[in-house]
């Protein structure tokens, strides 16, 4: 039997606004608690190449990009057949403009994952920023063989490739495509305009434009919202809070689920949205039958996500474990609500009201 | 040690400093063979001016757009001298003495001499833009101040002096945030009339604040509202008129930078490109009176090949690609390239950038003052491109890029692509600095084109153009007699042999500065010109045959008119 713990503390923090110095000295601290908690991962598990791989995507998100490059060095000094260690090299050195070097990076990833979806896109972009169109119409077309995951993108670039080379009845095709798979594709609307234009079809292109006018203004607005309401301080919670879950999934991947825990706490009270640690908490508790530590833990799933059924299930049978069996049908009753045709919930909650009667 | 071992110590001595010798004139051969060499003579050229932003750490957005510069000819003694923009004490800054701009007077050989205050032109309002042009035909150039707060128009007194004639002019334009400006004839009347670009609409007490790793950051200018640009007409009587509503231009706000006024669409008038920040650029065409219709996004200069608006920064035009049409290069932002729109003669533009390589090395960098410029004289233009990072702590937040920052020079090839050689055009091109409007002349009157770099909180950058190439070339002067009296806005056409260039007169070119009016064309080993034809805005044509080389000219407006050749 499990042992009870005290009542969970993974609240979300108070809010204060901090300026100047105390909110550099807040950022400074919470970065350097990450830091240090994915580097404890490393010296725990000198083994493994995964927290080598951690704390360089850590360092790239807080910006350090040298740093990020050389853990990722490191990594792959460990293990040199990691395709997501070769895949952050190359988007820091697109980043740097060093689209050679980008190429053959990506290039290190197709040679240990020939299939991976979504980097001969990559190259392809690359190649195309180039001046390299043949090689790059050769790898989108691969790319869209070998999946659908990226088919809007594929057909933009492969429009773009076309009408960098003045192909223009062959670039109009693919920004068809591109614009048919995803009308809010503003891009491919541009690259319409331009292949109407091109084509005489001055229709087709004002057209083009329109559209393009359109869906350009929802992004810029939405862009303009996503400036306004930049927080600073909630952003580095929310990758410090990554970082934490990161270290906590490191450790548990190796069985070190106390250590797990702690991490998956500390990201939870970091960001009180992030709904994956607390996933990961909740799963780790249930497993381990400390209903109590689980339940709260559960409520705020619930509460990030209230029309997902499967977690008012979830909490509903955590509420019959904990002898709440108000609540639990409560819960279950929403689940059905939400999905009526889901046997499962049809069935807890049947269960349930059973056992409501049976305790009458 | 005996005799025998010293005479072979010291034979190894000798054949190493031999080696070493050999080593250092091998790779100073190889420097001195690469055509282009820019020479760093800033410390040698007397300029003492540093430039200042105004900044006290409150990263308002006017900061870090200050400044451009101008090259002109103040004094009318055949070379260029130098005036700098500078920034004003911003709001919360304390300064004993207020920054002011700085002209300087040319005495050859690249050396200069601080002439600001006999000269009466070291405003002190927060400097962004500037254009030079002889506003009222009396054949010396007057000078034109795009502020934060109000402008000034300074006119020149033809002794040496300036006067500020902005109130009787009119054309003071409030208390906005400027960009660049130009001196263009609209209607082909003469006059010179004047456009002046507006930035966002700034207050001290209504702005976004924004942090990043708990460091201030510059707000983004999508975050403000931004003013329509203003085009004042020339009443011919010393004063303007605010004609911004009727000739089209003042209906589309947008926070305008680098602009260039040039004949796009080959229609014999001016028309006016505005580079705007993160938003589409605006090609204003003329319709020859003074009408303007607003087509970037039909000619396809408003955005990027991706339908990306940039963080236009400079505007640059020429003919990069020796076809007979005005192409348009202009910088941007980090993770964009500056991008290279090709004039394809219908009106419409098309961004080869990818194609021609004319972004290389840009990716990575805010890119700022830009020209299309013959540095070796071969016939065709390079690309200059001054590079920089507007946030001073962006190395904290983001390790892709760089505060300071070399600047690029990109090699045409003459079959109009462009190679990176900045690291092989001389110890000019290793300065790192934080670089803002370029200007681009003959400094030292030796028959290539020097440069000249304004570097935002710090001393400017002079390079001398010491490339040895052997190539010819020429130089042209306008004078308009009936038309405006530089020629602003006239076309030049050179053939010499199997090369045909095309250049036009412009005032306020590249990141809010101006340069250039002297128009210079490289000629390769071609010994003569066989032509020169120049189109006068609103005038006629004259032409000139079997022009010697290696030499400047003046051309006067009707001293070879067509019908008499």
């Amino acid at each position: 039997m499990a042992r009870e713990d005290p009542p969970d503390e993974t609240k979300p923090p108070s809010e204060t606004v901090l300026t100047g110095e105390a909110l550099r000295a807040e950022i400074g601290a919470l970065e350097k608690e990450a830091i240090d908690a994915v580097e404890e991962v490393v010296e725990a598990l000198p083994g493994s190449s995964d927290p080598l791989a951690l704390i360089a995507m850590v360092h790239l998100h807080f910006g350090n990009t040298a740093e990020a490059m050389q853990w990722w060095e490191k990594c792959l000094r460990k293990n040199p057949n990691r395709p997501d260690v070769y895949d952050g090299m190359a988007k820091v050195a697109k980043a740097r403009g060093e689209y050679d070097k980008a190429v053959e990076l990506w290039g290190e990833v197709l040679r240990i994952n020939p299939r991976l979806p979504g980097i001969r896109a990559e190259v392809a972009q690359v190649l195309i920023d180039s001046g390299e169109l043949e090689k790059a119409i050769v790898l989108v077309e691969e790319e869209l063989e070998l999946s659908s995951r990226e088919e809007a993108h594929c057909n933009f670039l492969l429009g773009k490739a076309y009408l960098q080379s003045r192909e223009y009845e062959k670039a109009r095709e693919p920004y068809e495509t591109a614009v048919q798979l995803r009308p809010e594709y503003s891009n491919a609307w541009y690259g319409l305009v331009t292949v109407y234009s091109r084509l005489g079809n001055p229709e087709a292109a004002k057209r083009a434009m329109s559209k393009f006018q359109e869906v350009r203004k929802v992004e810029q607005d939405a862009d303009n919202e996503r400036k306004r309401s930049l927080d600073d301080l909630a952003s580095t919670r929310r990758l410090a809070a990554e970082a934490h879950a990161g270290a906590g999934a490191t450790y548990a991947s190796k069985g070190y689920l106390h250590k797990a825990e702690l991490r998956w706490k500390r990201a939870a009270e970091l960001d009180p949205k992030d709904g994956a640690c607390r996933t990961q908490l909740a799963k780790l508790y249930l497993n381990s039958q400390r209903y109590s530590k689980a339940l709260p833990v559960c409520e705020q799933l619930v509460s990030l996500d209230p029309d997902n059924p499967m977690l008012r299930a979830n909490l509903g049978m955590l509420y019959s474990r904990l002898n709440r069996l108000d609540d639990a049908l409560a819960e279950l009753k929403l689940a059905r609500e939400m999905q009526p045709e889901n046997a499962e919930y049809k069935r807890l909650h049947a269960k349930l009201q059973e056992k409501k009667r049976r305790e009458r | 040690m005996n005799a025998r071992a010293n005479s072979h110590t010291r034979q190894l001595a000798i054949t190493g400093i031999i080696a070493v010798l050999v080593v250092l004139w091998g790779s100073s051969a190889a420097m001195a063979e690469f055509p282009i060499q820019l020479r760093d003579v800033t410390k040698q050229s007397g300029i003492s001016f540093k430039h200042t932003d105004g900044s006290s750490g409150e990263h308002y957005i006017v900061e870090y757009v200050s400044a451009g510069l101008a090259l002109f000819d103040y004094d009318g003694d055949g070379d260029e001298d130098i005036y700098f923009l500078n920034g004003a004490p911003l709001r919360g800054t304390k300064t004993d003495t207020p920054p002011k701009n700085a002209l300087y007077r040319n005495d050859g050989d690249c050396k200069f001499t601080d002439v600001t205050e006999q000269a009466g032109v070291g405003d002190t309002g927060h400097g962004l833009g500037v254009a030079v042009g002889d506003y009222d035909n009396d054949g010396h150039l007057d000078l034109y101040l795009n502020n934060f707060g109000p402008n000034v128009l300074y006119r020149n007194n033809a002794d040496g002096t300036f006067t500020d004639v902005t109130a009787k002019a009119g054309v003071g334009n409030g208390r906005k945030v400027g960009a660049g400006a130009n001196f263009l004839d609209i209607d082909a009347d003469g006059n010179l009339d004047l456009f002046v670009s507006n930035y966002v609409v700034f207050s001290y007490d209504k702005r976004p604040v924004h942090t990043k790793r708990g460091l201030a950051m510059y707000a983004s200018p999508t975050e403000f509202k931004s003013h329509p640009d203003t085009l004042y007409r020339n009443n011919g009587d010393g004063t303007f008129t605010d004609v911004s509503l009727e000739s089209g231009v003042g209906n589309t706000p947008g926070p305008g930078m680098g602009t260039v006024c040039a004949d796009f669409d080959n229609d014999r008038d001016t028309d006016i490109f505005v580079g705007n920040d993160l938003s589409a650029n605006y090609l204003f065409v003329n319709d020859g009176k003074g009408n303007f219709s607003e087509m970037g996004l039909l000619s396809g200069t408003a955005y990027d090949i991706n339908g990306h608006s940039h963080g236009s920064m400079g505007a640059a035009c020429g003919d990069y690609d020796n076809d007979g049409k005005l192409d348009l290069y202009v910088t941007s932002y980090q993770r964009e390239v500056a991008t290279m729109y090709k004039n394809s003669g219908d009106g419409l533009f098309e961004d080869v950038t990818r194609l021609i390589g004319a972004g290389k090395g840009t990716h990575r960098h805010v890119t700022w003052g830009n020209g299309l410029v013959d540095f070796d004289n071969d016939g065709d233009c390079d690309i200059f491109v001054a590079c920089g990072h507007l946030d001073d702590n962006v190395e904290h937040i983001d390790g892709t890029t760089a505060y300071f920052a070399k600047n690029l020079l990109l090699m045409n090839d003459g079959k109009g692509k462009f190679t990176d050689v900045s690291d092989r055009c001389g110890d000019g091109m290793q300065v790192k600095l934080s670089s803002r409007g370029a200007g681009f002349d003959d400094l030292d009157n030796d028959g290539d084109v020097d440069v000249v770099i304004l570097n935002s909180r710090r001393e400017p950058t002079i390079l001398r153009n010491d490339s040895k190439t052997g190539n010819h070339w020429l130089q042209i002067r306008l004078q308009g007699t009936k038309t405006n009296r530089d020629g602003v806005g006239a076309r030049v056409k050179v053939v010499a042999g199997d090369l045909t260039q095309i250049d036009e007169v412009h005032s306020g070119h590249g990141y809010q500065s101006h340069f250039g009016m002297r128009l210079h064309f490289g000629l390769g080993k071609r010994e003569k010109v066989d032509r020169v034809e120049v189109h006068w805005i609103g005038g006629g044509v004259d032409v000139l045959k079997n022009v010697a080389v290696d030499r400047v000219i003046t051309i006067k407006e009707g001293e070879h008119a067509k019908t008499t050749q």
